[in-house]
């Protein structure tokens, strides 16, 4: 199926499902009152998000000069850089990598990029185990599900789904509904596998060129935990990550902890530069940074959307979607759920994602909650307009047929004429939104509305020729 | 490098040619905003400080020297790791940082108790068995309630494996901003010499079971500053 139908199918699916929505809705709440009371901590939030917008637009304009920089400075200390054009070549280097250095398991800290290339299936695939080790991540890991949300991976869930899941993969008792109770029971079980593992991998959240420091945020502590004890540490990060200064981010992590769940800044934010130098008591004895492109160069050559790689991931956009209200984090389908998702995809995996486009009420509302700035709803416009004209000859000849009708005042009047006269016809053939009902696509999950006797041109006419009332009621009564 | 690393090349060169065009103007975003201050200057430095650690759940002491080497004291009673008690293999144990300089007095006043049984305290890599480590800071950030360390304090274990966290600082390390913490990592050049550094805000936590906030996640459940006034 394609994704488009696909996407239609399980749109209609979880758009009614109730019990989903009672979870989400909960959880939206929660999150808008956070961020709420989050903005009022800045003088003014308006201010930070330009400020924010200024230096992304810097970074992303010197792209290739800052990563450069950046390489350079991690090298210094005895990192090593990997530049990936595809996510095969970025999974191919951390699997040669792993098996070349006898790694059997792996402990994972949440990184979009890593679903982005699947890097966890090519890893269990070579006998590599490898565990999600964000508490949110775990849960969908255990579950073999995708993330629900870019921030909040088992946001879909309750907790007596995590009890659940918990019974039968964990063998807690059944009992246990408590929150305290489920995180302790996780936290010890992945202890046990972060004292084992040899491989850590990580993503990033900023890579900061004057410093060659990868900035990574957290709440729970598995990345420092990642980065601290195994003995090989991959991060796996997008090119477009780049902050050029390490003071930028004196804005960048309150910013984004603001955005993505009200905090003033998350509970951790590392700056990892290496492995462990020589004056240092632990820590890897390698570090690897994988930098992946995968369609981020060529989305830098749109001067009209180029904007979309100042995205810091905070998924601020998906919380206040609609549309995401609606169909949920897995009706996308995609990597990258909600605005952000959508003007992004088609750019990441081809013009079989432009349907996200139409995924939208172009409310602006994504647009308008974004800390830099990132002109959403516009571009989902413009990628509707780009799909427009790959449509079918007859659909595009049928759009321009209609456009040079409705574009006088004439035609548009006679057009209106027929089209109430075919409606009413249409109407009359079949009870609304029943089987037979030629309108049903329509009527199915909207009242049809009920046709006015005349045009407003004529009540118009009427109104400011009273003589010619009978003329034009009689005119109105028969079309 | 460059031969391992074909792909390198290509990215840097398709960048190049597609920044050549520059942006288009984008619809929403007002240059002008940008001019305004983000925040307000904080007007008291000390006191911010305190409620923002309150309202992170950093657990703030503080006092004089005496005051603080009693409230260690009690710490360590309270998580059972009482001096002599637990000499066993596997038993909790407590990891302390070397002094760095300028700190051995206290360091030798606070961890007094333990010196010479067998479950004192270490300062060699951490593992599981440690229930506490003792580290210092590089600087505290009045704005976030956040303390900043390096792998100076102890390497990059000591301060989230164990459950609980105890930092000792000075009333001078506080210092208002982000932005002043992070200048101070680039005193002596722009790339600092450290592999990595950590601004820690409240202990552990989660709230990825129906947002509701858990303590206490990966790390410690418990983050406790003595600060020496």
């Amino acid at each position: 199926m394609n994704a488009a139908r696909q996407f239609e199918q399980d749109a209609r699916r979880i758009a009614v499902d109730v019990p989903l929505h009672q979870v989400l809705k909960k959880n939206l709440a929660t999150y808008q009152h956070a961020a709420g009371l989050g903005r009022e901590r800045f003088a003014d939030w308006n201010a930070a998000r330009a400020q924010a917008h200024a230096v992304k637009a810097e970074a992303i304009a010197h792209l290739d000069r800052y990563l450069l920089e950046f390489e350079r400075n991690l090298t210094a200390r005895g990192g090593r850089v990997f530049w990936a054009e595809t996510a095969a070549e970025a999974r191919d280097y951390i699997l040669a990598l792993a098996r070349r250095r006898q790694v059997r398991q792996v402990v994972k800290s949440k990184s979009m990029v890593s679903e982005e290339v699947h890097l966890t299936p090519a890893l269990e695939a070579a006998g590599i185990a490898t565990l999600e080790t964000d508490l949110g991540e775990y849960i969908v890991q255990l579950r073999n599900e995708p993330p629900f949300h870019i921030v909040t991976p088992a946001m879909h869930l309750r907790r007596e789904h995590v009890a659940a899941l918990f019974h039968e993969k964990l063998g807690l008792p059944e009992s246990v509904h408590e929150p305290e109770a489920l995180v302790a029971a996780a936290r010890a079980e992945m202890r046990r596998r972060f004292l084992a593992a040899e491989m850590g991998i990580t993503g990033a959240n900023f890579l900061i060129a004057d410093a060659g420091l990868v900035a990574v945020t957290e709440n729970e502590g598995n990345a420092r935990l990642s980065a601290a004890l195994p003995r090989i540490h991959v991060v796996l990060t997008g090119i477009e990550k780049i902050l050029p200064r390490l003071r930028d981010l004196a804005l960048f992590w309150p910013l984004l902890a603001t955005a993505g769940t009200g905090q003033a800044v998350t509970c951790y934010n590392s700056l990892i530069g290496g492995p462990r130098q020589e004056n240092e008591s632990d820590g890897p004895e390698e570090m690897h940074v994988v930098l992946l492109d995968n369609g981020r160069g060529e989305l830098a050559a749109d001067p009209e959307q180029r904007d979309i790689l100042h995205c810091i991931r905070c998924g601020a956009c998906l919380n206040i979607c609609p549309i995401f209200e609606t169909v949920g984090g897995h009706g996308y389908g995609t990597t990258y759920q909600g605005p952000i998702g959508a003007v992004l995809t088609p750019h990441l995996r081809g013009p079989r994602f432009a349907h996200l486009a139409q995924a939208s009420s172009l409310c602006g509302a994504c647009t308008s909650v974004c800390p830099v700035e990132i002109d959403l709803h516009p571009h989902l416009l413009q990628l509707r307009r780009d799909s427009s004209r790959r449509r079918p000859w007859r659909e595009q000849a049928a759009f321009r047929a209609f456009g040079w009708l409705a574009g006088d005042g004439k035609r548009f009047e006679k057009l209106g004429r027929r089209g109430r006269r075919w409606l009413r016809y249409a109407q009359s053939l079949a009870a609304p939104s029943s089987r037979l009902d030629p309108l049903r696509p329509w009527t199915r999950y909207r009242a049809a509305p009920e046709l006015p006797p005349e045009s407003f041109r004529d009540w118009w006419r009427k109104r400011k020729n009273p003589a010619a009332t009978n003329d034009a009621g009689a005119k109105a009564a028969h079309s | 490098m460059n031969q391992e690393n074909p792909a390198r090349e290509r990215i840097l060169r398709r960048l190049a040619a597609a920044l050549k065009t520059p942006t288009q103007p984008p619809w929403t975003h007002s240059p002008a905003d940008a001019a305004r201050p983000a925040f307000a200057p904080l007007t008291d430095i000390r006191t911010h400080f305190r409620d923002e650690c309150a309202a992170n759940r950093t657990e703030l002491i503080e006092g004089r020297r005496e005051e603080l080497v009693r409230a260690f004291y009690k710490l360590l009673m309270d998580t059972g790791l009482a001096p002599g008690e637990n000499p066993g293999p596997g038993a909790p144990r407590i990891y302390a940082q070397k002094p760095a300089a300028g700190v051995e007095a206290i360091w030798e006043e606070l961890l007094r108790p333990w010196q010479g049984c067998s479950d004192g305290p270490d300062s060699g890599p951490p593992d599981d068995r440690h229930a506490t480590s003792l580290t210092l800071a590089e600087a505290l950030i009045a704005r976030t309630g956040s303390l900043l360390i390096s792998t100076a304090q102890g390497g990059r274990a000591a301060s989230v494996l164990p459950p609980l966290h105890i930092v000792y600082a000075r009333a001078e390390q506080i210092v208002a901003e982000l932005d002043d913490a992070l200048a101070r990592l680039q005193n002596h050049g722009p790339t600092p010499a450290r592999s990595m550094f950590s601004l820690i805000t409240g202990p552990s936590r989660t709230a990825d079971i129906e947002k509701m906030l858990v303590l206490g996640a990966h790390g410690p459940k418990r983050l406790v500053i003595l600060l020496d006034a």
